[in-house]
């Protein structure tokens, strides 16, 4: 019997099946690795997408391969990873005062904006007796929190500092003040006081802070102001 | 002309190595072919003459070498090798990722068990607690994507007081190839027949469970190495449901977005 010799492809289908091929090999591993794309507002676009939300107003496209932060409707977004976004609650008639771990971020801010000043209070107990040279230990938002932990055995001390911080205007529309990076000894209560945490579940508050920023137009002028408060002292997450 | 001056000439048009050497060889056959074919017909030729006749029979080489170049095109050819090259890699990659996802594999299966699919003492358990209950038959828009009920059964509770739990099984399906709206599960309340509200995930934790409450997860089999492409399921469970309860509607508001199901539990009737 005649061996019935197999029916070969031209060269051109065989460079469109190579393609398709490829096409759907990479579609795949693409797939594999969260679908990737090419810039930060595409990825933090797609992480909106994926929860829903926006599209948002771009305030800030911060460092590192995320740190967009954008608002939409009552909140302002803030992506903290490829999928994953953060929200924060928005001031209706206000720039909103934002942590960002460590730094502070106003957005909606007032038209004309070309300097901002942030002014905050820090104030928390500690003991002494714990601290080392370049950090003062435990910290407590009140003296009944701290005595919770040491009662009796120390004695806890009242610490209190101010701060002003110069903002730096972003080109997308935010104001960014870099907070922690005033900070000596009370380092790492002072970027508490820039960290959500705090704000948004008073158990994790280690210290008490009071900011506000006032905004300037060209010739000086006041636009605009956005307070924060940590909830003890006001009730509510954000001021 | 000799033969390898010819057969230079005849292939000299084509722009692409691979295919200028193969037809070069395929040529040297046929000029091979005659040659022989020649020295059998007539024994007494001697193989010098028996080449070059086979030389003059094969024509004009410049004649050969239009035709050849016409037929040719290097950029076929370029493209060809290009894809080839594209290929490999991605074959590479394919391979790898199979290997993964057989190593996986443990972990698909007790996901599976999770959902009850598998044939196990466990899923038995629950099922012999389960009856059908009907799922909303309307599928609903949010954005671009489209979230269907699939099936819903109601689960008999295994202890006094904590109520039966609802299970809805829902498919979204999304235009994009990576899978929209992916987390709204979190944030799924209801509301029963009997004025209970039950609480989204995302507002309670296990250790402090409310009463009535919604519980969610994506089923992604294997989704470290099999991406989500289009589609996704997902499981709800409505927890504390009263034996009285007629019917319970799960609930989205956020951001703008909103939509609701109904699942009807008369026929499930525990």
């Amino acid at each position: 019997m005649k061996k019935r010799k197999r029916p070969r492809l031209r060269r051109g289908w065989k460079v469109v099946l190579n393609f398709t091929l490829a096409a759907v090999l990479f579609v795949l591993f693409w797939g594999v690795l969260d679908y990737p794309l090419n810039s930060k507002v595409c990825n933090f676009r797609r992480a909106e997408r994926m929860d829903w939300v926006g599209p948002s107003e771009i305030q800030r496209i911060g460092g590192g391969h995320f740190g967009v932060v954008g608002t939409y409707l009552d909140q302002v977004v803030i992506q903290t990873g490829r999928d994953n976004l953060d929200y924060w609650p928005r001031n209706p008639d206000s720039p909103t005062l934002t942590p960002l771990d460590g730094d502070i971020l106003a957005v909606d801010v007032p038209e004309g904006n070309v300097r901002a000043e942030l002014t905050l209070e820090l104030s928390f107990y500690y003991y002494p007796a714990l601290a080392g040279p370049e950090d003062v230990g435990p910290t407590y938002p009140s003296l009944e929190r701290a005595a919770q932990d040491y009662d009796g055995k120390y004695r806890a001390e009242f610490w209190q500092n101010t701060y002003t911080v110069q903002g730096e205007c972003l080109e997308e529309g935010g104001v960014i003040f870099p907070v922690s990076g005033q900070a000596g000894r009370d380092r790492r209560p002072l970027h508490e006081a820039a960290s959500r945490e705090g704000y948004l579940n008073p158990d994790l508050l280690w210290a008490q802070a009071r900011m506000s920023a006032v905004f300037y137009g060209e010739n000086g002028q006041e636009l605009g102001r956005a307070e924060l408060s940590t909830p003890e002292e006001t009730g509510n997450a954000a001021g | 002309m000799d033969q390898e001056n010819w057969l230079d000439t005849a292939v000299s048009g084509i722009r692409f190595g691979p295919d200028r050497r193969a037809v070069r060889e395929e040529l040297e056959g046929h000029i091979e072919d005659k040659a022989t074919d020649l020295m059998r017909i007539f024994p007494d030729i001697p193989d010098g003459e028996a080449r070059e006749r086979a030389l003059a029979g094969m024509g004009d080489p410049e004649a050969l070498k239009i035709s050849l170049a016409r037929v040719h095109k290097p950029w076929l050819g370029r493209l060809w090798v290009l894809s080839c090259l594209t290929l490999v890699p991605a074959a590479a990659v394919a391979l790898v990722m199979v290997v993964a996802l057989l190593v996986s594999l443990p972990d698909w299966e007790a996901r599976e068990v999770i959902f009850g699919r598998r044939d196990t003492a466990w899923s038995r358990e629950v099922l012999n607690r389960s009856r059908p209950a009907t799922p909303d038959p309307n599928t609903v828009r949010v954005d671009d994507c489209l979230l269907t009920m699939e099936r819903a059964w109601l689960v008999e509770g295994d202890s006094q007081g904590e109520g039966d739990t609802l299970q809805v099984e829902l498919r979204l399906l999304s235009p994009r190839i990576w899978v929209e709206g992916h987390y709204f599960y979190t944030r799924v309340s209801a509301v029963d027949s009997l004025g209970n509200r039950y609480a989204a995930e995302e507002a309670w934790d296990w250790i402090n469970r409310p009463k009535h409450w919604v519980s969610g997860s994506g089923s992604p089999p294997a989704r470290s190495v099999l991406p989500r492409l289009f589609t996704e399921r997902y499981i709800l469970r409505v927890g504390g449901v009263d034996r009285q309860t007629e019917w319970v509607r799960l609930e989205y508001d956020w951001m703008g977005r909103s939509f609701s199901m109904t699942v009807d539990l008369k026929e499930a009737g525990i």
